[in-house]
């Protein structure tokens, strides 16, 4: 019985886990929201992408969350006309990356979410393990 | 000696608990895995009845046992509900209830599992 609510609990860190690395993808694209290219005409920052898959953990027989691979979007980039910048082409376009701020938000709201539930699911798990800890220590 | 069947519900009624929890906590942490559908135990009626098996005997001789180590519950998927593009179909809300649900039965199983064994001391005395 503790083996499942222990269980419980690897589950829900390897979520923990899971929602801190997406939060950290995420981080990455805000900060390279403006990340053009040095040279001339060169492609700029390229929006990363996360994906979470299930995985067993044969030690516990626990099914966990990983990440199951971090790619590229591959949506096209939009072009500025700035002919001052050293990334700027012949034309005097600049590529800038294809990060959405907005859609990094909302994502970041839900894998904030996320990570509330898993840490709720934690703390629960927690007090039914103590609970019946608290059963050895009767008294009345 | 009936305490002990009492505790023995109990101790069932515990187990089917954190077998539920742990699926539960599957459900949250796969909450934005995409395909992923949402999971569930049989309720606990069912795995009672489930469990009530006795084994066969073929000789008189033979020590009629029950099943009294049980089977681990039967997980079901969920198919049902709105599912998302990515085909995942967690609704936190509806796991984080079924959590708290879960949580309280659990503390109600244990405060009966504290008396019953009041009953046994109360016996002793």
């Amino acid at each position: 019985m503790g083996d499942a609510l222990i269980s419980a609990m690897k589950t829900s860190a390897s979520g923990l886990e899971a929602q801190s690395m997406r939060v950290r993808i995420i981080s990455e694209n805000l900060a390279n929201a403006q990340s053009t290219g040095s040279t001339p005409g060169s492609d700029p920052f390229r929006r990363k992408t996360i994906t979470f898959g299930e995985e067993l953990d044969r030690m516990s027989g626990a099914t966990l969350v990983d990440v199951k691979s971090v790619q590229t979007d591959q949506t096209p980039f939009g072009l500025e006309f700035d002919p001052g910048n050293p990334a700027a082409n012949a034309a005097g376009y600049v590529k800038m990356p294809n990060v959405n701020l907005i859609l990094e938000m909302a994502d970041m709201r839900e894998a904030n979410r996320s990570y509330e539930s898993n840490l709720q699911v934690v703390k629960q798990s927690r007090e039914m393990i103590s609970m019946t800890i608290d059963l050895l220590r009767g008294g009345n | 000696m009936p305490g002990i069947q009492l505790m023995n519900l109990a101790v069932q009624k515990a187990d089917w608990l954190s077998v539920r929890q742990s699926i539960l906590a599957q459900n949250v942490a796969n909450a934005n895995t995409p395909s992923y559908h949402a999971k569930d135990i049989v309720p606990f009626e069912s795995f009672l009845d489930s469990a009530q098996l006795t084994m066969a005997t073929s000789n008189e001789r033979h020590i009629n046992v029950s099943a009294s180590a049980l089977e681990s519950p039967q997980v079901k998927q969920d198919r049902s509900g709105e599912s998302a593009h990515s085909g995942n179909n967690v609704s936190l809300e509806n796991e984080l209830l079924k959590l708290g649900e879960t949580n309280s039965q659990f503390a109600l199983n244990t405060g009966l599992i504290k008396s019953f064994h009041r009953m046994i001391s109360a016996s002793l005395k």
